[in-house]
C-alpha cells in the first residue's frame, strides 16, 4: 500500500490553512508528520480521514482515489476522547461495531488488546476510574482493536510514563512490523527518530520539508563539519575562521563547544584541514556534521525559519 | 444506514439502561398501576364520592344532601313568630337547637357560650339566628370556617317556610306545589360530534405529556451530542462514521426512548384501569375511554413534533462544546416551544378559532395545536394532510440541514457557535 498526499489545500471561510500539502508514505513504514502547535496537523489528518473536504488536490491509495471507508484504519487523536461514563469494554466495542466489527469479534479482540497493554482487568470498569495513563492505554487498544490497515497516531506518547511508554513503543514497532501504514505525529523527536523512515514537516499548513529521514539528515551533513579548539574558545575561534577562512567555510551555528562549519569552495573540508595544520589553532576535535531531528526541526519549522 | 442502526442501538441501549430512565418508568407505571386498581382492593367509596362501595353502603340521595352535617348548637330567635322548629330540627339532625329570648342573647350566646360548669362547652361549636321577619334573618357565628354551610340549610329552610306560609294564604296546596317544583328530570346527552366537556382532560393531558417529552429528551438529545464533544469523543465517532448517522441515531433513539417510558407507563394505567373499571364505577372514563383516532392523532403529530424538536436540539448540541452552554443555546428553541403550548391550551376551549387554524398549519406549532383540533374541534381531512405534509417537509429541512450544520460543529470547539453563522459556514461547499 502505497498513500500519497498531493496538493492538498483547505480553507476555513477566506483563510487558508492547508497551502498544499504533499507526502507519501507506504506499509510497514512510518511517516512522521511534524510541525508545531497549529502548523496544520490535524487539518491535514482530518483530511486524510475525509472528515473535512480539501478544496483542491487528491489523495491517492496506490494510485487510485483514496476512500477511507473501503479501509481499516485506527485513528489516534491528539485530543483523547471516550466516553468517561461507559464501560471501558463496552465502548470499545460500539467504536469497533462503528468500524465494520462484529460484536463477538469486537468482544474478543477489545478483551485481548487490554490484555496486550497490560489493562485486562478494567474492561468492565468505567473508564473515568482509570488513571490518565491507563486511559491513554485504552485508547490505544481502542486504536488497534479492529486490526487497521492504517494507523494514525497523534502524539501518542503524551501523559506516559517511561514504563507505559515502553510498551506503547513495543505495540508501535510491532505494528510497523507487520506491514502497517502508520502515521505518526508528535513533538517528541526521539520518538519519530526511532520509529519513522519517513518525515514531512508542516510549517504554516505547508510542507517544508518531506522524504527519507536519513538522507536528509546526511544532505544536512553533507559538506559541514563541526570543529573545536583547545587554545581557543567558539567565540574567538568563530572570529578567527571568518577573517581567515572565509574563502573556504563559513560558520553556520555556533554551540557551546564547538562550532558547526559549512564549506563554500570545492573541496572546502580537505582545504580547511590543510590550511589548520598550518596554523595556530590546536585543533582538538572534528568530524562531518550530522544534525539531529530536533536540529531539523527547529531549522525549519523554527521562528527564524 | 448499518451504522446508523449501530448509533441507534448503542443510545437506546444508553437511555433503556441507565437508572434514572428505568427507575421513572417502572415507578410511574407502577404507581398508575397501583392507584388505579386501589377500588378493586379497598372501599374507597367514602373517600370518593361515586364510586361502586361495599355491600351495606348506602349513597346519599338527593334530599339527604340538603341536610346540613352540623354538630353544635344553634340558637335561635324568633322575632316574626313563624319558624317551624321541627323542620329546623330536621335539617340539623346532629345539632341542638336552643331558643333565646333575644338577639342579644343570641349574640351573647355564639360570642361566650353557656356560662354552665361544663368545661366542654367553651369548645363546642355555636352559631345562631335571628329571624326578623319571614324574609329577613341575621347569622351569628363567631369563626366561620372555610367549609362553612349551616347558612346556606338556613335559607333554604326560611325559603320553605316563607313560600309554604304565602301558599297557605292564597289557599294553595303547598305540599303540592312543592313536590311540582321539585321533580327531577330525567336527562340523557346523546353526543353526534365530539364532546368538549369530556376531551377536555384527556386532550389537555395528552399536550402535557408532549411537552414534558420534548422538554426532557430534547435536552438531553442535545446534552448528548455536548457531552461528545466535551469529552472528546466525536474526535473517534466522527471518523469511525459518518455524522448523519450520529445525529439520525441520536434523534431517533431519543424518540424511540421517550415514547416507550410514555407508552409503557400509558399502557400500564389504561390496563390497569380497564380491570377496575367497574369497581370505579366507570367514572374515569373521561381521562381514560380516548377515541382511537385521537390516539392516533396524537401518535403521528406527537412523534412528529418531537422528531422536529429533536433534531433542532441536536444541531444546537452540536455548536457548544460544554454541556453547561447547552441550556442557554437551546433556550430560545425552548421557549419557542413553551408558547407554543400555552398558545394552545389556552385555545384548547375555542379549537376552531382563527388562532388555531393558522398554529395547526405553522410546522413548529402544529403538533400540538392540530392533535388540540383533532381532538376537540373541527377539522377536515385536507386540512390535517396539510398540516402533516407541512411538517413532514420541516422535518426534511431540519434533518439536512441539521445533519450540514451537526457535521460542521462538532469539530470546532471554544464559545458557542451563533446559529446564523453555522448556517452560513454550512452553507460553504467545501465544509
Amino acid at each position: 500500500m502505497k498513500l500519497e498526499v498531493r496538493e492538498i489545500r483547505k480553507s476555513f471561510g477566506d483563510k487558508e490553512i492547508l497551502h498544499g500539502i504533499s507526502f507519501e508514505v507506504e506499509n510497514g513504514k512510518a511517516l512522521g508528520l511534524l510541525g508545531r502547535n497549529g502548523a496544520g496537523k490535524t487539518t491535514t489528518i482530518r483530511v486524510l480521514m475525509d472528515v473535512f473536504r480539501a478544496n483542491s488536490g487528491e489523495i491517492l491509495m496506490d494510485g487510485r482515489k483514496f476512500i477511507p471507508k473501503e479501509y481499516k484504519i485506527g485513528y489516534l487523536p491528539e485530543e483523547r476522547g471516550l466516553y468517561p461514563m461507559k464501560k471501558v469494554l463496552e465502548q470499545m466495542v460500539y467504536l469497533a461495531n462503528l468500524r465494520g466489527m462484529g460484536q463477538r469479534e469486537a468482544k474478543e479482540s477489545g478483551k485481548a488488546w487490554l490484555e496486550r497493554m497490560g489493562i485486562g482487568e478494567y474492561a468492565e470498569r468505567k473508564l473515568e476510574t482509570l488513571s490518565k495513563g491507563n486511559q491513554q492505554k485504552v485508547q490505544l487498544a481502542q486504536t488497534l482493536i479492529c486490526n487497521p490497515d492504517i494507523i494514525i497516531l497523534d502524539e501518542p506518547f503524551s501523559g506516559l510514563d517511561p514504563v507505559n511508554s515502553q510498551i506503547l513503543k513495543d505495540v508501535v514497532k510491532e505494528q510497523i512490523a507487520l506491514g502497517r501504514l502508520v502515521i505518526f505525529s508528535s513533538h517528541q523527536m526521539n520518538y519519530v527518530e526511532e520509529f519513522c523512515e519517513e518525515i514531512a514537516i508542516i510549517n504554516h499548513g505547508q510542507i517544508v520539508l518531506n522524504g527519507n529521514l536519513r538522507e536528509i539528515k546526511r544532505s544536512y551533513g553533507e559538506n559541514r563539519l563541526t570543529i573545536s579548539a583547545a587554545n581557543y574558545q567558539p567565540d574567538v575561534l568563530e572570529e578567527k575562521l571568518e577573517k581567515e577562512f572565509s574563502d573556504i567555510v563559513k560558520v553556520v551555528k555556533k554551540k557551546k563547544d564547538y562550532l558547526i562549519l559549512e564549506g563554500v569552495c570545492k573541496g572546502a573540508k580537505k582545504r580547511l584541514l590543510e590550511m589548520l595544520a598550518a596554523s595556530d589553532i590546536d585543533l582538538e576535535q572534528t568530524g562531518n556534521y550530522e544534525p539531529s531531528l530536533n536540529d531539523i526541526f527547529v531549522m525549519k519549522a523554527g521562528d527564524e525559519a | 444506514m448499518k451504522q446508523f442502526g449501530i448509533v441507534w442501538r448503542h443510545e437506546l441501549q444508553g437511555y433503556v439502561k441507565s437508572k434514572s430512565y428505568i427507575g421513572i418508568t417502572v415507578g410511574f407505571a407502577l404507581l398508575f398501576a397501583i392507584l388505579l386498581s386501589l377500588p378493586s382492593f379497598i372501599d374507597l367509596s367514602g373517600i370518593i364520592p361515586g364510586l361502586k362501595g361495599n355491600e351495606g353502603s348506602s349513597t346519599k340521595t338527593e334530599s339527604e344532601t340538603a341536610l346540613s352535617e352540623y354538630d353544635g348548637t344553634i340558637y335561635l330567635y324568633d322575632k316574626s313568630g313563624q319558624m317551624e322548629e321541627e323542620l329546623i330540627a330536621q335539617l340539623y339532625p346532629s345539632a341542638r337547637i336552643e331558643m333565646a329570648d333575644s338577639e342579644e342573647a343570641v349574640k351573647g350566646l355564639v360570642e361566650n357560650g353557656e356560662q354552665s360548669e361544663d368545661s366542654e362547652s367553651a369548645d363546642e361549636k355555636r352559631c345562631g339566628f335571628a329571624v326578623e321577619s319571614p324574609t329577613d334573618y341575621r347569622y351569628y357565628v363567631k369563626n366561620r370556617s372555610f367549609s362553612d354551610s349551616v347558612g346556606e340549610v338556613f335559607d333554604y329552610a326560611m325559603g320553605v317556610m316563607y313560600r309554604q306560609g304565602r301558599l297557605q294564604e292564597i289557599g294553595a296546596d303547598a305540599a303540592e306545589i312543592e313536590e311540582i317544583y321539585n321533580t327531577p328530570m330525567t336527562s340523557e346527552t346523546i353526543v353526534l360530534g365530539k364532546d368538549s366537556v369530556r376531551n377536555y382532560l384527556y386532550t389537555y393531558l395528552l399536550i402535557f405529556v408532549v411537552y414534558f417529552m420534548v422538554l426532557i429528551y430534547g435536552n438531553s438529545v442535545a446534552t448528548s451530542v455536548a457531552q461528545e464533544k466535551s469529552n472528546r469523543a466525536m474526535e473517534v465517532l466522527v471518523t469511525s462514521t459518518s455524522s448523519n448517522s450520529l445525529i439520525f441515531g441520536k434523534v431517533l433513539a431519543g424518540t424511540v426512548a421517550s415514547f416507550l417510558q410514555v407508552g409503557v407507563i400509558i399502557g400500564a394505567a389504561l390496563a390497569s384501569y380497564g380491570a377496575s373499571r367497574e369497581a370505579w364505577n366507570g367514572m374515569l372514563d373521561f381521562v381514560f375511554q380516548i377515541p382511537s383516532q385521537v390516539l392516533l392523532a396524537f401518535a403521528v403529530f406527537g412523534i412528529l413534533g418531537y422528531v422536529l424538536y429533536a433534531f433542532c436540539y441536536g444541531v444546537l448540541g452540536a455548536l457548544v462544546s460544554k454541556t453547561e452552554d447547552v441550556s442557554r443555546t437551546a433556550g430560545p428553541l425552548m421557549f419557542m416551544f413553551v408558547i407554543s403550548f400555552l398558545l394552545t391550551v389556552f385555545n384548547l376551549q375555542n379549537s376552531d378559532g382563527a388562532l388555531m387554524k393558522i398554529l395547526s398549519f405553522i410546522p413548529f406549532t402544529s403538533p400540538n395545536a392540530m392533535f388540540a383540533r383533532v381532538a376537540m374541534g373541527n377539522v377536515a381531512v385536507w386540512e390535517i394532510a396539510v398540516s402533516l405534509a407541512l411538517l413532514i417537509g420541516a422535518i426534511a429541512v431540519a434533518a439536512i440541514g441539521g445533519a450540514k450544520i451537526y457535521r460542521m460543529g462538532t469539530l470546532m470547539y471554544g464559545n458557542p457557535i451563533k446559529l446564523s453563522r453555522a448556517l452560513k459556514m454550512s452553507r460553504e461547499k467545501d465544509q
